[in-house]
């Protein structure tokens, strides 16, 4: 029981990082990314591949890279290959696009990226994938397979702290404000000189690279990465967390993740499954995830969370304010 | 030679089964001025429609109608009770966008949900294979696009010469304009979706019968040629549609018999980003003003 | 006054479809001033204004601003070399506080940059003290002071329209071309917009005024540009300009053909 307890709060906290990057992109800036998973796609492949040796049965498996170098190499590696991604996605998808047509651009252009990948054996093993994927620290700490996983937990975790202080700290930095206002009016902040393509693809690249970095986690994790774990739809169960959750709202976002991704797609996984259609309990993840997107749209468009406010405490410094009385009323 | 020639004849179905869908989407954006992400889901819904009226006859037209009805009331009931809702609050159309979204994925897996993720068979006779001039068609092939021709040839019809046709284009135009004329705009903008869901599903209906089988993702793959097809014919204009349906359809199926089969859904791309980014207006209309 | 012109347009022209909407205009705007932009209804100065601060591409003919030529610049170029405008409807950012507001509305200066903010965090809230420090003296000259923690979306039009002002200040630019600024503000309002223009002027900022109502601009503008169909038609001091023919004609013209 502790075992899946820790697998799950484990998977909580990877998505708790996919999501705060999603958060940065959404939330944040307003970019509507429906193919954010390729990203975490890209940091998981690159870090596999970065710490993978050669594959041992070469005619099983091919792909590139292998160099056998330590996790935090391959998780750098990882997440910078999702920001140059990004860099590529992003800088295509941004050009004055109306904000569903860069999302629908966004989605096709990740198509495009899981056929090159699951067409192509010889990069990152096609649709068999990665396997054996290393675990981090595993053969130079004395642990037993039990401990390791608390350790995993504890690593994740960590990840997840630095992740979200980053991502509160920029948040209330000029550059995040800027972000925001980009998102409420974009022609208000070009009107006040701010370079709105730029900012929006430095957001993008960021979020990305936050992306990659929980991919290389979540392959790490697992131990295993193939096209099956990087579909479109696992773009959307992120979309459902940090909906629900909050957008806009570090804090919230991980909410939505520990409710809908831990709680509820775990309570599916209970209910027993129909005879004949093993399909039906993913599916119904689905169509709850659906279901929670338009009724928070509808009846609480903010979230659970609301988004954090500034709150200028100082005093005034001028005295001209008798009037400052009568405006507040 | 002969292989071009067969994938040019290929190319002319598909862009049959395009082109029902690219119309289909066109009259629904041009009334609503969102792209419906859960089009796709339509398609599917009338391959459903018709499998399920298989239960009752094997008559293929009235398994196709069916369909096609099923999905009609289904688009028209989304209109209703999702999307209007949601207009009247003024929501932008991020958020629109979104909530199609959120369509997509519950109609995609409450089918899995209700009928399996597997794939279902539609009784069809086997068909023959013909070589008319160049081309070689089944006459499914014969049959498909015939029904795009003559939808096509209806929608023309009903746009130019009925009232509900010229009420539907003012709407298109301007639907603060055509309510202050006195057009009653929400029943227009239902019935448009009704004929959309309509066409759309006779799309997926077709597409089921000319490969016997589909499954509830079936409508999803052909979203984003549709999409593609939609957008090169300027979206929101019926008649670039056709046009888009048919260079997409082309181009698509050429490519795909020199290239590998997977790269379609390349090529899709390819031709959708470009028309964005370079003509967003589509490729049949003068080079877009800016917008401020 | 300088009688140095900052803003010059020459033979300006900008057609929508097969619309003419500016036809070979011509005028400049000296700086220091308060210049009033006026015209009946079609008279192109929403394009104007659109051509002249980056958000439309002129056709042909030429915008400079302080000497340097502008026009096929982007907008957001045109705003850091000092040259703001405001919209029809205020485009205030809703959801951020209006200290918020006032604080992205402050010239740049590299402190947007992401990495910067991680790296020399101290300079940075160092500079953002002082910028609140200066939002604050500016919103106490608007009397908005007491709102600065409130959602902006939440305040009243007027207090919108000072929220204008406001962050067209903490911009500090050379010039701003104000669209139409008493639209949708109560007539008792009137007096404070006059105020915060007087405001601006006093800080050096030149200023052009897109208006219809022409008492207004007979009491903030010292001179006037008048445009129809497309072309600047006479320029001056507004009690001439109603003595002038070809300007009442325009008005007058407009007012029969409807």
């Amino acid at each position: 029981m502790i075992d899946y307890g820790v697998s799950v709060l484990t998977s909580v906290a990877i998505f708790g990082i996919l999501a705060i990057g999603l958060n940065v992109q959404w939330g944040w800036a307003g970019m509507l990314n429906l193919t954010y998973i390729t990203f975490m796609a890209v940091g998981a492949y690159v870090s596999a591949g970065f710490t993978l040796g050669p594959p041992l049965y070469a005619h099983q498996q091919r792909y590139i890279l292998s160099l056998h170098m330590p996790f935090v190499v391959g998780a750098a590696a990882g997440t910078i290959a999702a920001g140059l991604l990004g860099l590529v996605i992003g800088g295509i998808a941004l050009r004055r696009l109306r904000s569903d047509y860069f999302a629908i651009v966004t989605l096709s252009l990740g198509l495009v990226v899981y056929q090159i990948v699951a067409q192509n054996r010889g990069l990152f093993g096609g649709q068999v994938g990665l396997f054996g994927i290393p675990e981090p620290g595993a053969d130079i700490l004395p642990l037993t397979p039990e401990q390791y996983t608390f350790f995993y937990l504890g690593l994740c975790l960590v990840s997840l702290a630095g992740v979200y202080l980053l991502a509160r700290h920029l948040y209330r930095s000029p550059f995040g404000r800027t972000l925001r206002a980009i998102r409420e009016d974009e022609l208000a902040a070009k009107a006040f000189a701010r370079d709105v393509f730029w900012f929006k693809l430095r957001a993008f690249v960021l979020g990305s690279m936050i992306a990659g970095f929980g991919g290389a986690l979540l392959a790490a994790f697992v131990g295993a990465f193939n096209p099956a774990g990087w579909t479109p739809g696992e773009t959307f169960v992120l979309y459902t967390a940090i909906f629900l959750g909050g957008t806009g709202n570090n804090l919230g976002v991980i909410l939505g993740v520990l409710i809908f991704t831990g709680a509820i797609s775990e309570a599916t996984r209970f209910i027993p499954p129909i005879p004949g259609n093993p399909d039906a309990n993913q599916a119904l993840r689905g169509v709850i995830a659906g279901l929670i997107i338009i009724l928070i749209l509808r009846f609480r468009p903010q979230g659970l969370l609301p988004e954090p406010r500034d709150h200028d405490a100082a005093r005034k410094t001028t005295t001209s304010s008798q009037a400052g009385a009568q405006a507040a009323s | 030679m002969t292989v071009f020639m067969h994938s040019v004849g290929f190319g002319l179905v598909t862009a049959s089964v395009i082109a029902l869908s690219a119309v289909a989407l066109s009259l629904q954006f041009s009334v609503s001025n969102i792209p419906n992400f859960a089009h796709g889901e339509f398609l599917t819904l009338g391959a459903y429609g018709a499998f399920m009226a298989q239960l009752v006859t094997h008559n293929l037209f009235i398994d196709a109608l069916a369909g096609g009805a099923v999905t009609a009331v289904i688009a028209w009931a989304i209109n209703r009770g999702v999307i209007e809702p949601f207009m009247k609050r003024g929501a932008r159309i991020t958020v629109l966008f979104v909530v199609t979204i959120a369509l997509s994925l519950m109609i995609q897996n409450g089918l899995i949900i209700f009928f399996g993720g597997t794939t279902q068979n539609l009784v069809v006779p086997s068909y023959s294979v013909n070589d008319v001039g160049p081309f070689r068609f089944t006459v499914m092939d014969e049959v498909i696009i015939a029904v795009a021709v003559a939808v096509m040839l209806a929608v023309h019809v009903v746009l130019r010469y009925t009232k509900f046709g010229k009420a539907q284009r003012a709407v298109a135009d301007s639907r603060e304009l055509a309510g202050v004329t006195g057009i009653d705009t929400p029943r227009v903008v239902a019935l448009t979706w009704l004929m959309a869901g309509g066409i759309a599903g006779l799309a997926g209906v077709v597409i089921a019968f000319q490969g016997g089988t589909f499954d509830p993702t079936t409508g999803y793959t052909y979203l984003l040629v549709t999409f593609a097809a939609a957008v090169a014919g300027g979206i929101g204009r019926p008649y670039g549609a056709m046009l888009g349906a048919v260079i997409l359809g082309l181009v698509t199926e050429v490519g795909g018999a020199y290239l590998a089969s997977s790269y379609k859904v390349v090529i899709a791309v390819g031709v959708l980003i470009l028309v964005l980014l370079v003509r967003p207006s589509g490729l049949f209309s003068a080079p877009d003003r800016q917008s401020i | 006054m300088n009688a140095e012109p900052i803003l010059e347009v020459a033979n300006l022209t900008k057609s929508f479809g097969g619309v003419q909407a500016v036809n070979d205009c011509t005028f400049s705007v000296n700086r220091g001033s308060i210049t009033g932009l006026i015209g009946p209804n079609g008279a192109g100065k929403s394009t104007m204004v659109n051509l002249i601060s980056g958000f439309h591409k002129s056709d042909s003919g030429e915008v400079r601003f302080a000497g340097r030529l502008i026009s096929g610049t982007a907008p957001h170029k045109i705003a850091a070399a000092g040259l703001i405008r405001t919209f029809q409807t205020t485009r205030e950012w809703a959801s951020m506080s209006v200290m918020e507001n006032m604080l992205v509305a402050a010239p740049p200066m590299g402190r947007d940059a992401a990495w910067r903010s991680l790296v020399l965090g101290g300079w940075i809230s160092r500079a953002e003290q002082e910028d609140r420090a200066r939002a604050r003296e500016i919103l106490s000259d608007m009397t908005l002071f007491d709102l600065r923690n409130q959602r902006a979306g939440e305040l009243s039009g007027g207090q919108k329209r000072l929220l204008e002002f406001a962050r067209i200040m903490m911009a500090r630019p050379r010039m701003v071309v104000l669209d139409e600024p008493l639209s949708g503000v109560n007539p008792l309002l009137i007096g404070r917009i006059a105020d915060a223009i007087e405001i601006l002027r006093r800080s050096g900022i030149t200023v052009l005024i897109v208006e219809h109502n022409l008492t207004f601009v007979e009491q903030t503008c010292e001179t006037a540009i008048v445009m129809a169909l497309g072309t600047a038609i006479a320029s001056g001091p507004m009690a001439e300009l109603r003595k002038d023919l070809a300007v009442v004609d325009a008005y007058l013209g407009v007012v029969t053909h409807a």
